[in-house]
């Protein structure tokens, strides 16, 4: 039990340091937790796979930590059982998984970013541009808050 | 998450915030209020800068 949470605290804690450290995106900090980027004129290889990890990364520190209760309680039990299967092994394999569901959005982020900046509708500091896109994400996050796929997520 | 693409992809303080609230909806015993407080306040914001965009 207790080198699982060691080792969800070292992941969590090495993924937050890579964001505050800018996530590998040429930024100027602008003070204020804003950061502005240099936006590329268009999107390289490169630039794609640095703005995959950014998201990849942020998920896992953005997500792991609701989790860990969770796959600590999983461990636990695992090392119960009379199998006596390792809490470790248990751990990593539903972590991987937990993870796996994010990388996955984490692309589709990606992707949705690609669209936007080629649309030319992400400002310098990666936020929609459109007033009217932006006021209807923030009223579908509310609506979604609401919703009864929350009960089970 | 896509709240980011609404205050900046980067920003510290909204990646914090929001990783709080997850956490807090999550493992505190009243999620449903959590859920719903976070809920008016977007609806409530959405709806602001929706009016003040289409004015």
């Amino acid at each position: 039990m207790k080198p699982v949470l060691v080792g969800i605290a070292c992941i969590v804690a090495v993924s937050w340091i890579y964001l505050l450290s800018g996530a590998g995106m040429p930024t100027m900090d602008m003070g204020g937790g804003n950061v502005m980027r240099m936006p590329p004129p268009s999107w390289s290889i490169s630039y794609a796979a640095v703005t995959f990890a950014m998201w990849s990364i942020m998920m896992v520190a953005m997500m792991l930590p609701s989790a860990a209760p969770v796959i600590l309680r999983l461990a636990g039990n695992a090392e119960k059982q009379p199998t006596r299967a390792s809490g470790i092994s248990t751990a990593t394999f539903f972590i991987g998984g937990y993870l796996v569901v994010w990388i996955g959005f984490s692309a589709a982020a990606t992707m949705a970013q690609w669209a936007f900046d080629s649309a030319h509708l992400l400002s310098d500091s990666m936020a929609i541009r459109s007033e009217v896109a932006a006021g209807l994400i923030v009223v579908a996050a509310g609506l979604y808050q609401l919703s009864p796929v929350k009960q089970y997520a | 998450m896509c709240l980011l693409f609404v205050v900046g992809v980067m920003n510290i303080f909204w990646i914090a915030a929001i990783t709080i609230c997850v956490l807090a909806e999550k493992t505190l015993p009243w999620s449903l209020l959590v859920a719903r407080v976070t809920a008016v306040g977007l609806i409530g914001w959405g709806s602001v800068a929706l009016a003040i965009a289409i004015h």
